[in-house]
C-alpha cells in the first residue's frame, strides 16, 4: 500500500516533468516571450504562500494530533521535571517569533507583491527599529540563559547526592555491541578496573587478586606457545642465531614465575630482554633481531613476544600497588534494576569505541568514552509499573540505548531499566551474582553449573565487530 | 597565464590580443573566474545529485526496514544483497551523504560558485588576484571530489563513522569495515579539500582587499561580497585546524601514534595506544565544525539578501546592522563548538560557558530575520524564482534557527542531542537554508552565467515541490526526536518504544521521494537553458549592481573598455525623485543626491 503511494508521487512527478517538456518544445515553435516577470506571475506565488502557510500550520497541528501522544512521556527522574519545565518556557519563547515570522513573510509576500503601478518604499534604515530589535531578543535571551544555566547546574551538580543521599552506585560499561551493569558490591564502591585485564573470563577488566593471577598466566601461555611458533619458523627458515643470544627465560623479569616448566629448553634468542634495553634508551639505532633477516613472519611473532612482555610488566607494577578490588562487584546484562526515588550515581566507560548512555525517559545521557571515566547522578522517581498505568501500555519498559554511532549493530545496543520499589530491588540485587563467584564459575572445569554461564560476558565476542577489515580496491 | 593577469592594467588593449582560445585553456585549465565558478557549479551539482541518491537509497530503509527493493541491489549490488541495504553500507551512505552535501556541494558549491563569479564582476575586477591559484583551486577541489566519489566503490566500503567521523570508531580498521581504506580515502580526499578552499579562500579576500575598482568602499559592497569575505575568513581560520585534526587521525592510524586513543581492547586484543584523548579529536574538529556551519549559511544569505532587496525594489533593511550582526556571527562562531559537546563529559562549568556564547548567536540572527522581514515590507515584490527560493531561505532560517536556542541550551540538549532533533535542525537551518541560498543565486544569476535565460514557470514548479518537500522531509523529525529517536540507527525496530512511530517515516520518505524528483525540474531546466534558452537581457532583473553592467558574452577582463567606476552603494532601488526604480552603482550622484551607503 506504501509502496503504491510512493509509486503515484513518483509518477506524478514523472508526469509534470513531461507535461513541462512538452510545454518547453511547443514554446519554441512560438515567437520568444519576454522572460520577464509578470503580475500574473508574482500574484500567483503570493497566494501559493498564503496556501502554503495555511497548510504549514495545519501541517503541524496534524502531526501533533498524531504523534502527539507517540513522544516520550513525563519525565521519570527527578531532574527531569526541571528539565521539562524548561522545555516548556522555551518552546513558547521561540514558537512566537517562529509563528510571527513566518505569517508576516507569507502575508507580505502577498500584500507587497507586485504591481506595476506600485513603488516601493525608499526606507533604508532605522536606528530606532534595530535597536528594538537587538536589545528585545537579548534581554529575552539572558533570562533564557540564566534560567538555563541554574537548570544545567541542579542537573549536573553531583556532589550534594554522593555526600548526602548514600547512591546507589553503578557503572555502565559498553562495547561493541551490548552493555553491562555493574553494582558497588559489599564494600560500596565500584573496584578498580584495567583494560589489560580483559580476557575471556573477565570482559570488564575487572581487579582482582585472582584475575591477576589468571591474566598473568594466561600471557604467560600464550607466550610459551608463541616461542615453540618462532622455533618452529626459525627451523622452516633456516635461521641462525647469534651464538652469544640467550636461551629463553619467560620470567626473566616478572614477579610471578608459576611455570617452570616452559624454561630453558628452546635454542630462540630472548626478546623480551631486547624489548626491556629499548625501553631504557640503549638499541635504537641497532637492530636487536638482524639475524631475523627480512623474515616477515619471524619478525611478526617476535613482535607479539615483546607486546606480551610490555603487557605482563604494565599489569604486575599495577598489581603492585593498592587497588580496589572488585570481587564483590555485582555484573549484570540484558536488564538492569534501580530502586524507586533513590539517588543513582553512574559511571560509564568504554571498552572500544566511543558510545552513549542515553535514558531518554530519565533525560540522561551522558557519552562512554575509552580511557576516561564520565558520570551522570539522578533520582528516578516512578516505577516500571506505574508508567504503565499512565501510559496506559501495558508492556512499556524502560530503555538504555546506546546512542553515539559505534559500528554496525549501533541499532540495536540496549538494555531495559526496571524501576521497582525497594523491596523488589533488594530481593533482585540478592538474586545477583558477584564478580568472583562468575569467574569462579568460568575458570572451572567445563560442566560447572550452567545457569552462572548464561549471565557470563563472553569477552571475545565480536562478531560483528570482526566484519572483514580493509584490503585493498581491485 | 600572464595573459589573463595583462588585463589588470592593459585594459586598452584588450581588444588587440584576443587570446587563442584553445579547448584545454578555456573550458579545462581555464583561469577565467567566471569558468571557473561554472566548473565549481557543475561539479556541485553532480556531487549533490550523488548525496541525494544516497539518501534516498537509505530513507527507503527507514521507512521500510528490512523490506526488499530490488532497484537497490540493481545498484548497489553487495552492499543490498536481495534489496536489503546492508547495516554498514546504511552508515557509509549515511556519513557520505553528510561530508559531500557539507563539504563539496554548501562549501566548495556555495562558495566556490558565487564567490568566483561574483566577487570580481560586483567589485569591478578583471579576474581574481591570482588566477592561477584560483584555477589550482578547482582542480584540488576537483581531485579530493574524485577520490570521495572512488571511496564509494571500494571493496571494504567508504568511510562509515559518521561524517565528523570521531575515533576510536575512525581510527581502528578493527571497529567497522568503513574504518579500513575507505576512511584512509576520506582523510585524502578531505585534506586536498582543505588545500582548495585554502587556495580559494586567500584569493578572495586579497582580491575584496586590493581589486576593488575606483569608488568601491568597503561600505558600498553589495553584501554578497560582505557575505563571501566573512566566509573566506572564517574559512582561512578554521579549516587548518581540521587539517590538523585529519593529519594526527592519519598518525594514530597508521604510525602507531596515540593522540586520540587510550585503553581500548578491540579485536580480541588490548591497544597499546595509551595515553591520548579521543575528545581532544571532537575539540579540534568542532573548532572547524562550528565555523563550518557559517561557512556554509553566510553566502547564502549574501546572495538572499542581494536577491531579496533586489526584487524587493527597494533598499535592503538596515545595510550596516547587516554586515555588523554578520561579522558578529563569524565571531561568535569561533567560540561556540562545545555546544556539540555537552554530554561528552566536559566540566560542567565549561558547558555553561558554552551556553552563554551559543545563545548570544541568537541575537545577530533575529535582527537579520526582522531586516529581512523590514526589507518586504512595503516593496514591490517581484516574485521571480529566485525570490521564492530567497523567501523559502528566510522561512527556514526562522523555523530552523528557533530550535537552535534548544540544542545551545545544554539543560534541553542533553535530551535531544544526537536524535533526530537535531536532525530536523541543522537539515532545515543549515541544510535546506544553503540549499535554498544556492538555488536562489543559481535562478538570479543564470543569466550573468550563461547568458541565457532559465524557463521561470519550470522554475516556480521546482521551488513549491522543494519547498513543500523539504519541510515535509525534515518538520516531521522532530518529533522523532522528541520520542526519543536516536540518530544514524539502521532500523528503529529494535525498541518496542518507537513501535508507534513507523508511520512518521513513512511520510518523510515519501516526502524524500518528492523532493529528490523534482530537482530533474531543476537539471532540466538548468542544462536546457545553457544550450536553448531565451538569449538574457543586459540586465534582467534590473539590478544595482556592477555585473550587469558587463557584456553578455563571455570575455576575459569582464569589460571590454575601463572598469566602471562607482559612485553610490548598491540598492538605490526606488530612491524618491528618480524615473526609474533603480539606479546602477556606476551612475554618479545627482546635483544634492545623498548617498544612502557612505
Amino acid at each position: 500500500m506504501d509502496f503504491l503511494i510512493l509509486a503515484i508521487i513518483i509518477l506524478a512527478v514523472v508526469a509534470i516533468f513531461q507535461l513541462l517538456k512538452i510545454y518547453e518544445l511547443s514554446r519554441e515553435l512560438r515567437p520568444d516571450e519576454a522572460p520577464v516577470i509578470t503580475e500574473a506571475d508574482s500574484r500567483m506565488n503570493a497566494r501559493l504562500g498564503i496556501v502554503f502557510i495555511i497548510g504549514f500550520f495545519t501541517f503541524i497541528l496534524w502531526c501533533i494530533y498524531k504523534w502527539g501522544d507517540k513522544l516520550l512521556p513525563e519525565p521519570a527522574s527527578k531532574h527531569g521535571v526541571e528539565i521539562d519545565q524548561l522545555w516548556d518556557v522555551t518552546m513558547v519563547i521561540i514558537g512566537i517569533p517562529f509563528i510571527i515570522c513566518n505569517v508576516l513573510l507569507f502575508f507580505f509576500l502577498n500584500k507587497y507583491r507586485y504591481k506595476k503601478t506600485n513603488k516601493a518604499d525608499f526606507f533604508a534604515h532605522s536606528n530606532k527599529l534595530e535597536a528594538i530589535w537587538t536589545v528585545v531578543p537579548a534581554i529575552v535571551l539572558s533570562a533564557l540563559i540564566i534560567y538555563g544555566l541554574r537548570v544545567w547546574n541542579d542537573v549536573t551538580d553531583h556532589t550534594s547526592i554522593s555526600a548526602n543521599e548514600n547512591p546507589v552506585n553503578i557503572e555502565l560499561y559498553a562495547r561493541q555491541f551490548d552493555w553491562t551493569a555493574r553494582y558497588a558490591g559489599a564494600d560500596k564502591k565500584l573496584g578498580d578496573a584495567n583494560f589489560q585485564m580483559i580476557n575471556g573470563s573477565n570482559a570488564l577488566g575487572l581487579i582482582t587478586p585472582e584475575a591477576i593471577t589468571d591474566r598473568l598466566a594466561e600471557i604467560t601461555k600464550d607466550s610459551v606457545a608463541l616461542r615453540a611458533k618462532l622455533d618452529e619458523q626459525v627451523r622452516l627458515e633456516g635461521i641462525i642465531f647469534p651464538k652469544k643470544s640467550k636461551p629463553v627465560d619467560p620470567h626473566a623479569h616478572g614477579a610471578a614465575s608459576h611455570d617452570a616448566g616452559a624454561e630453558h629448553h628452546t635454542p630462540a634468542p630472548n626478546p623480551e630482554a631486547h624489548a626491556k634495553e629499548g625501553e631504557h634508551g640503549g638499541g635504537h639505532h641497532e637492530d636487536p633481531y638482524a639475524w631475523a633477516g627480512n623474515s616477515k613472519p619471524v619478525r611478526a611473532i617476535v613482535d607479539e613476544l615483546e607486546r606480551l612482555s610490555r603487557m605482563k610488566r604494565s599489569i604486575e607494577t599495577f598489581a603492585k600497588k593498592r587497588f580496589t578490588s572488585s570481587g564483590d562487584d555485582l555484573l549484570v546484562k540484558g536488564e538492569f534494576h534501580l530502586p524507586v526515588n533513590k539517588a543513582v550515581l553512574f559511571q560509564f566507560r568504554a571498552q572500544d569505541v566511543i558510545h552513549s548512555a542515553y535514558m531518554p525517559h530519565f533525560r540522561v545521557q551522558m557519552n562512554a568514552v575509552p580511557g576516561m571515566k564520565t558520570n551522570f547522578a539522578f533520582t528516578p522517581t516512578i516505577t516500571t509499573a506505574q508508567m504503565r498505568e499512565k501510559t496506559k501500555n501495558p508492556t512499556f519498559d524502560y530503555y538504555l540505548l546506546c546512542n553515539k554511532i559505534c559500528g554496525n549493530a549501533h541499532y540495536n545496543m540496549k538494555m531495559v531499566i526496571v524501576v521497582e520499589d525497594q523491596a523488589s530491588y533488594d530481593n533482585w540485587i540478592k538474586e545477583q551474582k558477584t564478580f568472583a563467584t562468575q569467574m569462579a564459575a568460568l575458570l572451572a572445569p567445563p560442566a560447572a553449573d550452567s545457569t552462572i554461564t548464561q549471565t557470563l560476558v563472553p569477552a571475545t565476542d565480536t562478531t560483528m565487530a570482526k566484519a572483514p577489515t580493509a584490503k585493498p580496491a581491485k | 597565464m600572464s595573459h589573463v593577469i595583462d588585463h589588470g592594467h592593459a585594459a586598452d588593449d584588450h581588444q588587440d590580443h584576443h587570446h587563442h582560445e584553445t579547448f584545454f585553456n578555456k573550458y579545462v585549465f581555464s583561469q577565467d573566474h567566471k569558468m571557473i565558478s561554472k566548473q565549481f557549479l557543475i561539479t556541485a551539482i553532480i556531487m549533490g545529485i550523488i548525496a541525494m541518491l544516497m539518501s534516498t537509497a537509505f530513507r527507503l530503509q527507514l521507512a521500510y526496514p528490512g523490506e526488499k527493493f530490488p532497484i537497490l541491489e540493481t545498484f548497489l549490488g553487495k552492499w543490498a544483497k536481495d534489496g536489503v541495504l546492508d547495516p554498514s553500507f546504511y552508515l557509509a551512505l549515511v556519513t557520505i551523504h553528510g561530508t559531500i552535501m557539507v563539504f563539496f556541494v554548501l562549501t566548495g558549491g556555495l562558495s566556490g560558485t558565487f564567490s568566483n563569479l561574483l566577487i570580481p564582476l560586483q567589485i569591478g575586477a578583471r579576474d581574481m588576484a591570482s588566477g592561477f591559484l584560483n584555477m589550482l583551486s578547482y582542480w584540488f577541489f576537483f581531485v579530493s571530489s574524485a577520490i570521495m566519489v572512488y571511496s564509494v566503490v571500494i571493496e571494504t566500503g567508504p568511510a562509515s563513522g559518521g561524517w565528523t567521523v570521531y575515533p576510536p570508531l575512525s581510527a581502528l580498521p578493527q571497529a567497522m569495515p568503513g574504518s579500513g581504506l575507505g576512511m584512509t580515502l576520506w582523510l585524502v580526499s578531505m585534506s586536498i579539500f582543505i588545500v582548495s578552499s585554502l587556495l580559494g579562500s586567500l584569493n578572495y579576500i586579497v582580491t575584496i582587499i586590493n581589486l576593488r575598482t575606483v569608488g568601491m568602499k568597503m561600505t558600498r559592497l553589495p553584501l554578497t561580497i560582505w557575505a563571501f569575505f566573512i566566509t573566506a575568513i572564517l574559512g582561512v581560520l578554521s579549516f587548518p585546524v581540521l587539517l590538523a585534526a585529519a593529519l594526527l587521525l592519519i598518525f594514530d592510524r597508521s604510525m602507531g601514534t596515540s593522540f586520540y586513543l587510550s585503553d581500548i581492547f578491540i579485536g580480541g586484543q588490548a591497544l597499546e595506544q595509551t595515553g591520548g584523548s579521543p575528545i581532544l579529536y571532537q575539540h579540534l574538529f568542532w573548532f572547524l565544525g562550528h565555523p563550518e556551519v557559517y561557512i556554509v549559511l553566510l553566502p547564502a544569505l549574501g546572495l538572499a539578501s542581494e536577491v531579496i532587496a533586489t526584487n524587493s525594489r527597494k533598499p535592503i533593511f538596515g545595510y550596516r546592522a547587516m554586515i555588523a550582526s554578520m561579522l558578529g556571527i563569524a565571531f561568535l562562531s569561533f567560540i561556540v563548538w562545545g555546544h556539540h559537546m555537552f554530554i561528552t563529559g566536559m566540566n560542567p562549568f565549561l558547558g555553561s560557558v558554552f551556553v552563554f556564547t551559543t545563545l548570544l548567536v541568537a541575537i545577530p540572527s533575529a535582527v537579520k530575520v526582522f531586516n529581512y522581514l523590514t526589507t518586504l515590507w512595503k516593496g514591490n515584490l517581484v516574485l521571480t524564482p529566485a525570490m521564492m527560493f530567497g523567501i523559502g531561505l528566510v522561512s527556514f532560517f526562522i523555523t530552523g534557527g528557533v530550535t537552535g536556542i534548544i540544542l545551545g541550551d545544554s539543560a534541553l540538549d542533553i535530551n535531544v542531542h544526537d536524535t533526530y532533533f537535531v536532525v530536523a535542525h541543522f537539515h532545515i537551518v543549515m541544510g535546506s537554508s544553503a540549499i535554498f541560498g544556492m538555488f536562489a543565486g543559481i535562478y538570479h544569476w543564470f543569466p550573468r552565467m550563461y547568458g541565457r535565460m532559465m524557463n521561470k514557470k519550470i522554475g516556480y514548479a521546482h521551488f513549491w515541490l522543494t519547498f513543500v518537500g523539504a519541510y515535509g522531509v525534515f518538520f516531521p523529525q522532530h518529533f522523532l526526536g522528541l520520542a526519543g529517536v536516536p540518530r544514524r540507527y539502521y532500523a528503529n525496530t529494535e525498541f518496542p518504544m518507537f513501535d508507534g512511530l513507523v508511520d512518521i517515516n513513512v511520510l518523510v520518505t515519501s516526502f524524500a521521494i518528492l523532493a529528490a524528483a523534482a530537482q530533474a525540474l531543476f537539471l532540466f531546466n538548468f542544462f536546457y537553458s545553457i544550450w536553448r534558452g531565451p538569449k538574457a537581457p543586459q540586465n534582467p532583473w534590473n539590478s544595482n549592481t556592477l555585473e550587469w553592467t558587463a557584456p553578455v558574452e563571455h570575455m576575459h577582463g569582464n569589460w571590454p573598455g575601463e572598469i566602471p567606476h562607482v559612485y553610490r552603494w548598491a540598492y538605490d532601488y526606488s530612491k524618491p525623485g528618480k524615473e526609474k526604480d533603480f539606479v546602477p552603482q556606476n551612475i554618479p550622484m545627482g546635483d544634492g543626491e545623498m548617498d544612502e551607503g557612505h
